[in-house]
């Protein structure tokens, strides 16, 4: 499953950092490393609503309050 | 540097220096749709059919400058088509020149096996058609008067990613694209980019973000025997950068590492290979993903910097800086953590630097972070000597035969080797840039051109050795595996 997390400097600033180390850790606890493919994404323009995170393709807003239950509803929910 | 691109590089940067001012000063929002007019007021083209395409051409490259795609799409690859510049250059084919003598043996049509050549009123043709561009007729021609006309994008590719649409633009399949940049500098149009971090990096920096520059090793040399790494250093600070280390250091972190790691595979029989240039990481992980086992999983010495910046830092922002475009395609791994945040080529910092009227200035090369083994990191062989030194210096009485591959050509021939298992040496070193990195597409001079330069600045450095130099700069603790 692909994983793209946005790392321009507009999500940077909201959060997106705090949020991909909060994924790596969420994908090591889970022991999904071989499933779970995190990747860094340049700005897609999309950044009113929060950082840009994407499914394989779905387009989310997130926070880094709100990761964990994304991680367990979008990304477990999914495998 | 003597290249193609003088004209475009020159194009390309104004192109960076301009988004870059309008970035620095808060305002390319409201201005970035004006600066294809200024820079190609009209109403006469310069270099392409008519102005209008000049500018879109402009509209598409601040695009990439700021990290889009240059049209609407969105891909993740870090290598993109300019598609308006994109100047369709026959896709491929044999033609026959003026060379042509309209001989009586006739070796062109004899060696065609598809009857593809007829010969006309002046010299012999090539029907399209017909032709399956085997190349017999071009090397049985005794006057050398068949020329092949080749993209040069597709040419250079290591890896066959470029393709083309019914339009006959050029594509990049980015299943195969490994994101060398190869391709970037051998078009004569500068039809070919990269997306850039630079905007990203200078709002972190106008935001007041600690931002920590990391330098590559082969940037020592490239602009002179007297820009040393403290001139970046001090210019780096005047544009923001809170700090600035040596990547080389990075090179001896990593070469510790993997000595550890090669010494046991060694003892076990098990082949290796490096995993410091991510080029050849990205063809690993694409092209033989059934090596991926025998890959080394030591983190490359950006990575090893920008964790040992994170440790003691954690909101540190590490941005890379050389002449790597795969280098930008690393930062985007994000299965690997503390990896720097953003990666930027020479020009792109330059860039940076000209839109606040900063220049690399000569200073004395008094700073020091990494022995002269990290600093050579960047030619290739560099990594293999690195660890044979740490291997020495271990006390390891164990000389491997390291198959060293100099670009992307070697370092295919060896995976394709291994993976049938007749690889004969028990490493490899994979540098897909011929050279090494200093080599690199986004390098300023050649590696000939930086060598005297080059020599004479690492040949100040003093005759540290790399676990000394680890224990001396407190690098030794840190985490150097990808989990």
């Amino acid at each position: 499953m692909k994983v793209t997390i946005c790392i321009g400097s507009a999500c940077h600033l909201r959060g997106s950092k705090e949020i991909i180390q909060k994924m790596q850790q969420l994908v090591k606890t889970h022991n999904v490393s071989d499933k779970v493919d995190l990747n860094g994404a340049f700005c897609s323009g999309n950044c009113v609503n929060g950082v840009c995170v994407t499914v394989d393709g779905e387009l989310f807003s997130l926070s880094p309050e709100t990761t964990e239950s994304f991680f367990e509803k979008e990304i477990m929910g999914r495998l | 540097m003597v290249t193609n691109d003088a004209t475009i590089l020159k194009v390309k940067h104004d192109v960076l220096c301009e988004v870059a001012k309008l970035a620095w000063a808060g305002t390319l929002e409201e201005k970035r749709e004006e600066l294809p007019y200024q820079m190609f007021p009209g109403p006469q083209a310069q270099f392409r059919c008519c102005v209008y395409k000049e500018r879109e051409i402009i509209k598409q490259r601040v695009r990439l400058a700021e990290g889009k795609c240059p049209v609407g799409k969105d891909s993740l690859n870090v290598v993109q088509v300019i598609n308006a510049a994109c100047e369709e250059c026959p896709i491929a084919s044999y033609v026959v020149t003026d060379n042509c003598r309209k001989c009586m043996g006739k070796a062109c049509q004899n060696s065609c096996n598809f009857g593809a050549i007829e010969i006309g009123d002046s010299r012999a043709h090539i029907d399209p058609s017909k032709c399956r561009e085997c190349g017999k007729c071009a090397q049985a021609c005794p006057y050398s008067a068949i020329a092949h006309l080749e993209r040069p994008c597709k040419k250079v590719c290591p890896v066959d990613a470029i393709t083309y649409d019914e339009y006959g633009i050029c594509v990049i399949d980015e299943k195969k694209c490994i994101q060398c940049g190869a391709c970037i500098h051998s078009c004569p149009f500068g039809a070919i980019g990269t997306k850039t971090f630079m905007v990203d990096v200078i709002r972190l920096i106008n935001a007041g973000k600690k931002v920590v520059a990391m330098v590559a090793p082969a940037t020592e040399g490239q602009f002179g025997a007297d820009i040393s790494m403290a001139s970046w250093k001090t210019a780096l600070k005047k544009i923001g950068f809170a700090d600035m280390i040596e990547v080389g250091l990075g090179g001896d972190m990593t070469a510790a590492a993997e000595a550890a790691e090669w010494a046991e595979a060694y003892k076990e029989g098990k082949k290796m290979t490096t995993s410091c240039c991510p080029a050849f990481v990205n063809m690993i992980k694409q092209h033989f993903p059934m090596l991926l086992d025998n890959m080394s999983t030591t983190v490359s010495p950006m990575c090893a910097v920008s964790r040992m910046v994170k440790e003691k830092e954690p909101d540190a922002v590490t941005v890379f800086i050389g002449p790597c475009i795969a280098k930008k395609s690393e930062t985007l791994d994000l299965n690997i953590s503390g990896n720097a945040d953003y990666a930027m080529t020479f020009g792109e910092i330059r860039a940076m630097m000209r839109a606040k009227g900063v220049e690399l200035e000569p200073e004395d090369n008094t700073y020091q972070e990494s022995s002269v083994f990290g600093k050579r990191f960047g030619n290739s062989g560099g990594v293999t000597a690195a660890v044979v030194q740490c291997f020495k210096e271990m006390n390891e009485d164990i000389a491997p035969n390291v198959m060293k591959c100099n670009g992307a050509a070697e370092c295919k021939k060896a995976l394709l080797l291994m993976k049938v298992g007749k690889l004969p040496a028990d490493f490899v070193e994979g540098m897909v840039c011929v050279g090494g990195c200093v080599g690199g597409p986004s390098k300023h001079k050649t590696e000939m051109e930086a060598k005297k330069a080059r020599d004479t600045l690492i040949g100040q450095a003093d005759g540290r050795e790399v676990h000394e130099n680890l224990k001396m700069v407190g690098a030794d603790q840190v985490a150097m595996h990808r989990h």
